[in-house]
């Protein structure tokens, strides 16, 4: 592996000295090693810390390699976890396979590395614009290429997984755009039939990776899933059941970015598990489906108490000045909260929700008048509670 | 279900004028993409709205029942009290009621700081748009070239009275009511501009914008070959003829400037004729600035077909009357004939089947973040 400092010792003594950093020093090293023409060991050095990241999520510089398999995020394992034919992709495959592609897409490469070198890594809109032409391009380079002499020796893994590996990211690279597509437009049937129709360079296991990536990404899990069932080639029952499985087997990432993500990423997570459960819930996995509900009700129900505390309740509390309150800001996090409490509603949580949108609502009605403008206040109120229910508070003699 | 009760589907639906098609009324509640407010027959107004199912035939309402339809959120229903109050309807008065409200801050701050500049800038319009009428009179009364008309603002002042003057006997009126007039029709030609900073005015950049818009659905028509490649091609023909009649309804009201004293006459005489005649490039223009947006807003290939598909279901339908106002009657049928068959039994237009956003709790999520996007749109609004 390349991906090791020279001396092990070293290597721990600063993985320990990163452990014990601060956010701000972690988030300067990391700049320090996005910086790096070269990553490898630095990335090593980092693993240890990976988990701190992800709930820091410092703003990094936007690079191709992150783009290429952003595609692929959901079903990204932790190699020591993967297992052939597990309907995932290991972690430590996808440097190498980035490296392989991007030195083979010809000039697209420096003509998207100017596009991203001036985007960050929370620019949303970027990677999707440039996935639009990497991905594709991506997926016709990756599936036509040939299995690299230091394929175990980089990524430790066997070379008879080379195939599943190498023509699963191909077959979802390929569809990336499609299923984009889908997730905005969740509605549009003809469009979903066509993409799992297409079995072009697409065995079972590639069809249940797009399956499995569908399925935690569908805003309408039952509509994917009556899709499937109404799918007529052969296999696909099988790979769709193969699909559920992987996933609900392995939720904790999903589960922890309820916990840990920044609040955008972890409604959209509580809002899509809530739905997935609802898909999913059938008597042979009701036993499974029912901890997990109680589980992520859990997690909804914490975060939700931290959002309406430190994203609304502070915020609108702490100032009596109505230019110092960042309103948009504060809509935005009335609007995660609504959503939060409607996932955890859904996944059985309903007395925590209405505590929680009763203290906002009485902390909102609460406030002095001079700190917020009344059309603010009774807008707050509708994200919250809806148009009927706010103008019922707004109007009502006292407060609630 | 409450639409079966209350609810009329008409079908198909080919209104004959613009007054029967109805004005867009800019809501920010998701069903209510693509709404129109027109006179009812007898007394009030009528919500006209595409079928939420987004198949053939529009749903007609009474204005005041629109809340059986769906809830509306609170920057709807202060836009429905004010349309309401409106004496009569038109997409002048809808931009200003909308304007308004936004204004008041219930489409978020965002839209209220917007609304307040576009506020602010329609009064800079106006008082440029009768500058430059006065410009133009003065231009004419001379017989001199309108580029040599920059001067210092006393002398500029004495040319306009006496300019005003002579002109007067001829319309047979006081020079004091000659400047009333000018001022009345400042107020109906801001939109269209006038003189140097004509195309900066409000319809104008509209129409720059649609041109904008159909250069890009050309493009996209050629670079992409899926069934969104139709849909932009189906835009772009009602583009086209909106960009065509909507640019020589322009040109035509401009031109009427050239004879100041015959417009002024006209004004004085018969000033409802002229308002229609002056109101119709924005009756052209109606409907197509949301579309626009929709479409600027979306940078990438995914939300670019994303926008296409809900961008088709809102494209204007150009009444039967287009065609008696710039002879075209038969091209109009052919579009129109185009768009309603090339839409049938589509079923996506919101995203989000009516029963999801009244009653599903997670789904909310979704008609929360339609409202936001709407809000967005009512912030880049002109």
């Amino acid at each position: 592996m390349n991906a090791a400092l020279p001396i092990p010792g070293l290597q721990r003594e600063l993985g320990r000295e990163l452990r014990s950093a601060s956010d701000q020093q972690l988030s300067r090293v990391v700049a320090v090693v996005d910086a790096l023409p070269e990553r490898g060991a630095a990335d090593a050095l980092i693993a240890p810390v990976r988990a701190r990241l992800a709930q820091l999520r410092p703003d990094r510089p936007l690079r191709l390699s992150r783009v290429l398999f952003t595609p692929l995020n959901a079903v990204i394992v932790a190699t020591v976890k993967w297992r052939p034919a597990s309907i995932s992709v290991p972690r430590s495959a996808l440097d190498l396979l980035g490296k392989l592609i991007l030195a083979q897409i010809g000039t697209l490469r420096s003509e998207l590395e100017t596009v991203a070198s001036q985007r960050t890594s929370s620019d949303a809109t970027a990677i999707q614009a440039i996935g639009d032409v990497l991905w594709p391009a991506a997926g016709r380079v990756l599936q036509e290429l040939d299995m690299p002499g230091n394929w175990t020796e980089q990524t430790g893994l066997q070379s008879r997984v080379w195939h599943e590996i190498r023509d699963g990211a191909a077959v979802v690279l390929n569809r990336a755009v499609r299923i984009e597509e889908i997730t905005h437009t969740p509605d549009n049937e003809e469009l979903l039939q066509s993409l799992l129709k297409d079995r072009t360079g697409c065995n079972d296991a590639g069809f249940a990776l797009v399956v499995r990536v569908l399925l935690v990404r569908h805003p309408r899990p039952t509509d994917l899933l009556r899709t499937l069932a109404n799918l007529r080639h052969s296999g696909a029952a099988t790979a769709t059941e193969q699909a559920i499985s992987a996933t609900l087997d392995d939720l904790e990432p999903a589960l922890e970015q309820i916990e840990t993500a920044d609040p955008t990423a972890a409604v959209g997570q509580a809002v899509q598990l809530a739905m997935m459960f609802d898909a999913l819930d059938t008597p042979t996995r009701r036993t499974h489906i029912t901890a997990l509900r109680a589980d992520a009700a859990r997690l909804c129900q914490e975060r939700l108490e931290r959002t309406v505390q430190q994203g609304l309740l502070e915020p609108l509390t702490a100032t009596s000045s109505p230019s110092s309150i960042d309103f948009p800001a504060i809509e935005t996090t009335a609007r995660g909260v609504r959503k939060l409490g409607a996932a955890a509603q859904r996944l059985g949580g309903q007395r925590s929700l209405e505590r929680f949108m009763q203290l906002s609502v009485t902390a909102i009605l609460a406030l002095d008048s001079p700190a917020i403008d009344p059309v603010d206040r009774i807008r707050l109120l509708e994200i919250l509670v809806g148009p009927d229910a706010a103008l019922a508070y707004a109007r009502a003699p006292s407060q609630p | 279900m409450i639409m079966a009760r209350s609810f009329a589907l008409q079908s198909p639906y080919h209104p004959t004028t613009f007054l029967e098609r109805g004005a867009a009324v800019p809501f920010t509640t998701p069903l209510l993409a693509g709404a129109r407010v027109r006179a009812a027959q007898r007394s009030g107004l009528e919500l006209v709205l595409p079928n939420p199912g987004g198949g053939k035939g529009f749903y007609v309402l009474p204005w005041t029942g629109v809340q059986e339809f769906c809830a509306l959120t609170l920057h709807d229903r202060q836009l429905q009290d004010r349309a309401a109050g409106l004496q009569s309807v038109t997409p002048s008065g809808i931009r200003q009621a909308a304007r308004e409200i936004a204004a008041n801050g219930y489409a978020g701050r965002e839209a209220r700081d917007a609304a307040t500049r576009a506020q602010r800038q329609a009064t800079d319009d106006q008082l440029a748009t009768n500058y430059y009428l006065l410009l133009i009179l003065v231009s004419q009364v001379e017989q001199s070239a309108l580029a040599n008309m920059q001067e210092r603002l006393p002398q500029l002042e004495m040319r306009a009275k006496r300019a005003v003057a002579s002109i007067a006997p001829e319309l047979g009126l006081e020079p004091d009511f000659v400047s009333t007039l000018l001022e009345e029709l400042a107020v109906l030609l801001q939109g269209i501009g006038v003189g140097p900073i004509a195309a900066k005015a409000l319809l104008p950049r509209a129409l720059g914008n649609l041109v904008a818009l159909r250069r890009d659905l050309e493009q996209w028509t050629t670079s992409h070959n899926d069934d969104t490649s139709e849909l932009a091609d189906i835009i772009g023909v009602t583009a086209d003829l909106s960009i065509g009649c909507a640019g020589k309804a322009i040109a035509d009201v401009r031109s009427s400037t050239e004879k100041m004293s015959v417009l002024l006459s006209r004004w004085r005489t018969e000033p409802q004729a002229l308002s229609s005649w002056v109101a119709r490039p924005e009756w052209l223009l109606d409907g197509w600035e949301p579309i626009c947006l929709l479409w600027s807003e979306a940078s990438t290939v995914a939300t670019r077909r994303a926008a296409l598909r809900e961008m088709i279901d809102l494209v204007p339908i150009l009444p039967k009357e287009v065609g008696d106002w710039i002879g075209m009657a038969e091209q109009i049928e052919a579009v129109n004939v185009y768009k309603r068959f090339s839409t049938l039994n589509r079923d996506w237009r919101s995203g989000l089947p009516v029963l999801d956003l009244v009653e599903e709790g997670a789904s909310q999520a979704c008609a929360l973040d339609r409202v936001a996007r709407n809000e967005r749109l009512r912030a880049l609004a002109a």
